[in-house]
């Protein structure tokens, strides 16, 4: 197993709205997690580049490129880290693309505690799934 | 014919006698009746040397004029003409008239060939209406002149006695005129006055026949009754009176039946009735209430109403003002119909304008879910973590505080939201106010933010350099500016991302200022340009084609134009035209 495998994870929160962002840092730094925000899409591109463990929190509607696409531009990096799709209101075509593309959960704001560690949870495991299988792979390759 | 008068030629009494006289005797042009008519000239004259001069002056004066018939007026006349008639005119008829009653008991029985309708002057009556009309009166004044002709007091107390009842009677016979005058002053509310044609006075003065009336009248202090109409006019509140023209056109008849030798000639009429006359001007004077006037009697110096004056004018008036009143009637009875029917559109429209607003509300739903959800989900997040430290325990006081404000300040946030999208779906009908258009597009473009921003799109708004004042329902010029930007955002939907700009220009001219909405998308089919406002017609799969006709509706209420064009860059240009509002009055 990789020492990375016990890093603390960090969560990614990407909204573009200040309060909402600063209300998901403080709930996620209290409850003892690693947390950094980013105001847009490309923000996060520009700074999380790092493969580290941990999970995004996304907003769908952004001012700039929207946060489906930047879930198609992670695929397409092959960057798999899980998202959860934080929105204010998501109709049926954008709840079915984004979980088709693979995304953890589709949550509507206001979301409350236990939802959102809930699916917190399957999110982070799966980002340990994620990297057993990649290490596993790793390992069989050299 | 002669007619023998008693007195003045120029006495109204003997005019209006004449003039009666003349109504009714026979004028028939083939047998022409001469009327002559002399005056005794009483009282200026008189006395047996004068009589016998008078008597030598007529015989000689109609010896070659023979007479068919003497008519003689008044008590005096008929004993002169008694006493001369042998040397005067003896055989012929005599037929007289306005001769009292007593004065012919008092003489010997007349000869079969003399006849005539006596008279009764009514002073009692006179009397009684005069205590009817004045109860509170306690005092009866009779003022009589002193000539012989003026000898009315021993036939006249007797009938006035009998009436009196508990009103004391004062008899003023043959006062000078200085007396009289002083006397009557003295008068109150308490009495009324009964006087008859004075003809001479204490002092020996003579007076023409209307002239002491006058001067009684004048003097009086109370009201003055007499019962004759020859006194109308002179003071005198009015009486029960004989009228000298009645007497003269019964006079006339009988003489009519003499001279055509009608068998039955000296058939008397009746006695004419005396009537109740009255002046006016006097009625009013005294405060006698019309209301107790008979409906028969006659009153003179009435003004005449309207009505009597101008009856025709009045009927053509009342014409005209009644057909004017039914046209106008009409006219607004229409006025109030088409009201009503004005009403009835402008509710139309509103309802139409609301409706249309909320299926605006409807399609930017997302957007405005998006927008309220957010403040809500940081208020929850931020009430999580608050409980969370609660529950942990510690001291972290500062922290709390910094939560709860940040919980207050979001939830303001989307309680803003939500009084923005009330103030537009309300129903109620705001009263027009003055608007800038510039600050009107900045509330659009924050209510779209979010709308445009889950599209992808962007708005690039051009404000004009000055106010662009309007007069306006600020929902309802809102209302338009999002239908046209709903428009050109639905026009964008599949337009590549770099096209996807809306330009909202507000320019101001002299006289109007206007918005003009364009879009980068693919324009309008040429047939659909013409079409594009009305009502059901949509080029839009979802649409119900009546976004733009009620947009057209409203900004034609407030005295503008909308039109649309293609726009320079392929696409569609909407163009609002709003008339300024006077910007003096409302200085920036």
């Amino acid at each position: 197993m990789s020492t990375e495998f016990y890093s603390r994870p960090v969560i990614h929160v990407v909204d573009d709205d200040e309060s909402m962002r600063m209300a998901l840092i403080e709930l996620l730094r209290t409850v003892g997690f690693d947390t950094i925000g980013y105001r847009s899409t490309g923000e996060f591109l520009l700074n999380s580049l790092s493969d580290k463990h941990g999970c995004l929190l996304l907003d769908i509607q952004l001012s700039g490129p929207s946060g489906l696409e930047l879930q198609a531009a992670l695929i397409r990096r092959g960057v798999a880290v899980p998202i959860i799709f934080l929105t204010g209101h998501a109709d049926v075509s954008s709840r079915v693309h984004a979980i088709k593309a693979g995304a953890i959960d589709l949550l509507e704001k206001p979301v409350a505690r236990e939802t959102l560690f809930e699916a917190m949870e399957r999110a982070l495991a799966s980002d340990i799934a994620r990297r057993n299988t990649s290490n596993a792979q790793f390992a069989k390759r050299y | 014919m002669l007619v023998l008068y008693p007195n003045s030629r120029l006495l109204i009494s003997n005019v209006a006698f004449d003039s009666g006289l003349r109504q009714t005797i026979n004028m028939d042009p083939r047998q022409p009746v001469g009327i002559f008519s002399e005056f005794l000239d009483e009282p200026e004259f008189g006395g047996d040397q004068y009589e016998l001069t008078m008597s030598a002056y007529l015989r000689d004066k109609y010896a070659d004029r023979p007479l068919d018939a003497v008519l003689i007026v008044g008590d005096t006349a008929l004993k002169f003409m008694m006493r001369y008639r042998d040397r005067l005119f003896p055989a012929v008829p005599v037929v007289h008239a306005g001769v009292t009653r007593e004065t012919l008991q008092s003489m010997p029985t007349l000869p079969p060939d003399v006849v005539g309708v006596p008279v009764t002057y009514d002073f009692a009556g006179t009397v009684k209406q005069a205590l009817k009309w004045h109860p509170r009166a306690t005092h009866l004044v009779v003022v009589f002149g002193a000539s012989r002709q003026d000898e009315w007091q021993p036939l006249v107390r007797p009938e006035i006695t009998a009436i009196l009842g508990h009103v004391q009677a004062e008899y003023l016979v043959g006062l000078t005129l200085a007396a009289l005058q002083k006397h009557l002053r003295g008068l109150g509310s308490d009495s009324v006055v009964l006087t008859w044609p004075m003809f001479k006075d204490g002092d020996g003065h003579s007076y023409m026949l209307t002239e002491s009336a006058a001067l009684v009248a004048a003097a009086s202090g109370a009201p003055v009754y007499a019962p004759v109409d020859t006194l109308m006019g002179t003071g005198v509140v009015g009486g029960w009176v004989l009228s000298y023209e009645q007497m003269g056109r019964q006079a006339g008849e009988i003489l009519t039946r003499l001279l055509s030798r009608q068998p039955d000639w000296q058939r008397m009429p009746q006695a004419p009735a005396s009537v109740l006359q009255v002046d006016w001007r006097q009625i009013k004077r005294w405060g006698i209430d019309p209301e107790q006037i008979p409906p028969d009697a006659v009153v003179s110096f009435r003004p005449p109403s309207l009505w009597q004056a101008y009856r025709n004018a009045v009927l053509g008036a009342v014409t005209i003002i009644l057909l004017l009143s039914g046209l106008i009637a009409l006219l607004l009875l229409e006025r109030m119909r088409r009201r009503t029917a004005e009403i009835a559109v402008q509710k139309q429209h509103t309802a139409l304008a609301h409706a249309s607003r909320l299926a605006v509300a409807g399609e930017l739903t997302a957007a405005i879910a998006h927008e309220i959800n957010q403040p809500l989900g940081a208020v929850q997040t931020n009430a999580d973590t608050a409980e969370f430290i609660l529950q942990a325990g510690g001291d972290r006081r500062e922290d709390l505080l910094r939560l709860v404000g940040r919980i207050r300040s979001d939830n303001q946030r989307a309680s803003k939201v939500i009084k923005r999208l009330r103030a537009l779906l309300a129903r109620h009908d705001e009263p027009r106010q003055p608007l800038d258009l510039n600050t009107v597009l900045t509330d659009v473009e924050v209510f779209l933010k979010h709308e445009l921003q889950r599209r992808g799109m962007s708005l690039a708004l051009r404000p004009a350099k000055t106010p662009a004042r309007i007069l306006g329902e600020e929902t309802e010029i809102q209302q338009v500016l999002i239908n046209l930007i709903l428009n050109a955002m639905d026009a964008l939907a599949e337009a590549p991302l770099d096209r996807r700009s809306i330009l909202v220009q507000v320019e101001c001219s002299a006289g109007f200022h206007s918005v003009s909405v364009t879009d980068q998308g693919r324009g309008f089919a040429e047939g659909d340009l013409s079409k594009l406002f009305d009502a059901f017609f949509s080029t839009k799969r979802t649409g119900m084609g009546l976004g733009l006709s009620i947009a057209r509706t409203i900004v034609m209420a407030h005295g503008g134009t909308i039109r649309a064009e293609h726009g320079p860059s392929g696409g569609a240009m909407f163009n609002v035209e709003l008339p300024a509002h006077e910007a003096s009055k409302y200085p920036a």
